[in-house]
């Protein structure tokens, strides 16, 4: 192909352009929000690093996570002026870090929080988080995530919080509800449970957590099935399942997963229920598995929209105040995301109760998130949360809700609580081996 | 090609692979701004990008070697890269092995595996052999993930290295580390691709029957390339596990596979210096559009909820301009402008 000269400048300019436009936006800055300190109070910011995926195959759940943190921070930052504390007020910047499911993307942005001093990290890949775990005690920075027992009963426990429920839990309650409600009278048998796990660190956590049901409850282990974390086809593993005749599927999947699963279900015939992640739940999921996904059982460990419960309310004056207009229902990424963070604010003020705002340090709200949240009701929104050194996970239970036809989710039962963890699931050694 | 006047007397001259005093001031400036300025100058989050594209060049150089030079085209590279890895967490950590001797036996095991699965390649070629090239990478990491040696969910830690009282404890100190192996790899690589074997190689690449016919032994140097190729696998993979401290299947994709063949076609194929500017590039510009990002995000956070899926549209833009106006490969651009300079003022 025979290129001229115009093309290459126009090659040169077009490259040079996008290599600019990042940098000129960072340089534009939003206008200052109004400050709501008192004369002489004083204001310290602290840093939350997001590390989300906005662009790969968890987008559809971490997107609206996104949302959420954003929205109670301006909420927490231009609203009410900041976390009050001893002395002033603390703010809280965000840095969401695209790092699009993909590992070593994480880690080169995890690199970049410790150097800006981030005093939080908020993940959604078990991989990354199971990367960097072993450093976070060193780095003090605080790691928000997706609880695996290696992260709760681990070594740096205490730098560690749950923001989600456990891959266990997942599967845990909608699989009990199942079978007190619609299996145990017509069942008269021991149920046969399979499984579509993603083939890495986070898919495998489910495996080991349905193991573990199994043998407590006393079910039959099916088939455990495996895909990628993005497949667009499980059709061998469907069949796989239909042949060992299995009465329910638990899938520990995000959103591509789920889609895959619930398309090719249909496609095949399969009408066994599907239970298990909440990455099936945000609404542009439960629209891309179609019919094959109505029925789908999972959890939403944040309470019904529709609820009058103060936390609720909040999120929805939020929205208004942000935004004006309508507030439409917000789906579980959001809500939980937006709520759990009750809990963090609530352990910043109280660190910052007899602390002066200047002396406050990272390890002063560890300490917080160990000692100061015991009962603590995150007004209504969820299940009361009690951390302790021993108890790392924000969510104590949570509501089992049924994908609908109309491309939502409704609450199927009263709130639930988790089961205790075992003392063989406490066995980090157990992890040591394909689940 | 040499500057204007520069002449080889003996074959020792002919033959050296530095020829000019100033092509040797050049060399040692690299290599002391290499070794003092990021270091001194580079922020943690940099430094760390820096040890990326160090390894990331030297596990390049190794498919460069095997695809650029040998003609083999590889897209399991990543699961050799993950033999080093686990392969020097495993002796380090469960079985205690300093670190300096795991390196070179994880290289070794990579290469060796590289063997078993370049054995096809004797048969096969082309499409075919991209096949069995994918079936190392799906065989690899099915075995990395069903054994437990592999601490399979949990992962394998793997310490940061020490030498005597000096520790490489952090990313600033082990960045030295990485200097010092791409500068040795890049050595070792410059040299096998102007010695007997590397013409080999490049002459099975061209014609793999006229090379036959002229004496080049098949089984030989098909094999001998894959040995080298995943031999640098294997010390990126080692010092990867170092350099992080934790060994998980996750990282070693076949997507990541395919990135080092990005990075070699970007650069220019066959091209020891294509490596540098392939990986330079993208790493780079990876880099710096998640920079940008990042700083969309803190004046304008929901802004960039919609943005983020652009950025990857723009760096997949970028790669296609670059491939359509270069489809030679950087490398061909500088060697251009380096001819330009020598040849200067005539045009020819």
């Amino acid at each position: 192909m025979k290129i001229n000269r115009c093309c290459k400048v126009w090659f040169a300019a077009v490259v040079a352009l996008m290599l600019v436009l990042p940098g000129f936006a960072a340089c534009a800055k939003e206008a200052p929000p109004p400050t709501l300190t008192e004369p002489g109070e004083k204001v310290r910011e602290i840093l939350y690093w997001h590390n989300t995926d906005l662009s790969g195959p968890a987008a559809g759940t971490c997107t609206p996570a996104s949302a959420g943190l954003i929205d109670i921070l301006r909420y927490v930052n231009d609203i009410q002026g900041g976390i009050p504390v001893k002395g002033g007020k603390i703010k809280i910047k965000n840095v969401e870090h695209d790092g699009g499911y993909n590992v070593d993307k994480e880690i080169a942005g995890y690199r970049r929080a410790v150097d800006m001093g981030a005093w939080f990290i908020l993940t959604h890949n078990t991989a990354f988080a199971t990367a960097v775990y072993p450093e976070i005690a060193k780095n003090k920075i605080i790691m928000v995530a997706s609880p695996n027992p290696a992260f709760i009963f681990g070594e740096n426990k205490e730098w560690f919080i749950g923001a989600w429920p456990t891959q266990r839990d997942m599967i845990d309650l909608p699989l009990k509800w199942w079978y007190d409600n619609e299996f145990k009278d017509k069942g008269k048998r021991a149920p046969i449970i399979g499984s579509i796990a993603t083939d890495n660190e986070f898919g495998w956590m489910g495996v080991y957590g349905l193991k573990y049901i199994c043998e407590r409850e006393g079910y039959k282990l099916g088939p455990l099935t495996y895909c990628s974390p993005a497949p667009v086809d499980v059709k061998s593993q469907i069949l796989t399942l239909k042949g060992a005749n299995v009465d329910v599927v638990a899938g520990t999947q995000i959103d591509y997963g789920w889609i895959a699963i619930a398309r090719s279900a249909h496609e095949l015939g399969f009408d066994k229920q599907l239970l298990g992640y909440f990455c099936c739940l945000p609404y542009p999921t439960i629209k891309a598995m179609g019919p094959g996904g109505v029925g789908t059982l999972s959890i939403d460990p944040s309470v019904d929209w529709a609820s009058s419960a103060p936390g609720v309310q909040l999120i929805k004056d939020v929205n208004l105040k942000l935004y004006g207009a309508g507030v439409e229902a917000k789906h579980v990424m959001y809500k939980v995301t937006f709520t759990y963070m009750f809990a963090m604010l609530e352990a910043i003020r109280k660190a910052g109760e007899d602390i002066y705002i200047d002396d406050i340090t990272v390890e002063d709200i560890k300490d917080a998130l160990s000692t100061k949240i015991t009962g603590y009701d995150p007004g209504g929104a969820g299940a009361p949360v009690s951390l302790s050194s021993g108890e790392r996970r924000l969510w104590a239970g949570a509501w089992v809700v049924r994908v609908n036809d109309k491309g939502a989710y409704d609450y199927v039962s009263d709130l639930m609580y988790n089961n205790p963890f075992s003392a063989a699931e406490k066995n980090l050694k157990m992890y040591e081996s394909r689940p | 090609m040499l500057p204007n006047g520069v002449l080889a007397d003996t074959y020792e001259e002919d033959k050296a692979l530095i020829r000019t005093k100033a092509q040797w001031g050049i060399l040692i400036g690299a290599i002391v701004f290499f070794y003092v300025i990021p270091p001194s100058v580079l922020s943690g989050s940099w430094i760390s990008v820096m040890n990326r594209w160090g390894i990331t060049i030297i596990a390049a150089l190794g498919l460069q070697l095997l695809t650029g030079y040998a003609g083999q085209i590889s897209i399991g590279h990543s699961a050799f890269i993950a033999v080093g890895a686990y392969t020097s967490a495993i002796l380090t950590t469960r079985l205690g092995f300093p670190i300096w001797a795991s390196l070179p036996l994880s290289a070794l095991s990579a290469g060796m595996i590289g063997i078993i699965f370049g054995l096809p390649s004797l048969r096969v070629k082309g499409f075919y052999l991209i096949m069995s090239t994918l079936a190392a990478q799906f065989i690899i990491m099915y075995i990395v993930t069903h054994i437990g040696l592999t601490g399979v969910q949990s992962g394998i830690s793997a310490p940061r290295p020490s030498l005597g009282n000096i520790n490489f404890d952090t990313d600033r100190s082990f960045y030295l580390i990485t200097i010092t192996m791409l500068i040795i790899c890049t050595y070792m690589a410059v040299n096998i691709s102007r010695s007997k074997p590397g013409r080999a190689f490049v002459a099975i690449r061209d014609n793999d029957l006229a090379a036959e016919v002229m004496g080049i032994s098949l089984l030989r140097y098909k094999l001998l390339a894959f040995f080298i190729g995943c031999f640098f696998a294997g010390i990126a993979g080692a010092l990867t596990a170092h350099w992080i401290g934790h060994v998980s299947p996750e990282r070693f994709s076949l997507l990541q596979s395919l990135w080092f063949l990005g990075y070699i076609i970007v650069g220019g194929m066959g091209n020891i210096a294509g490596v540098f500017f392939g990986a330079t590039l993208i790493i780079g510009l990876t880099e710096w559009l998640s920079l940008g990002l990042q700083n969309i995000s803190m004046s304008y956070p929901h802004a960039a909820l919609w943005v983020a899926p652009f950025v990857n549209i723009l760096f997949a833009v970028i790669i296609i301009l670059f491939l359509i106006f270069e489809p030679k490969g950087l490398a061909h651009r500088w060697h251009i402008t380096k001819a330009n300079y020598r040849l200067w003022p005539f045009a020819y």
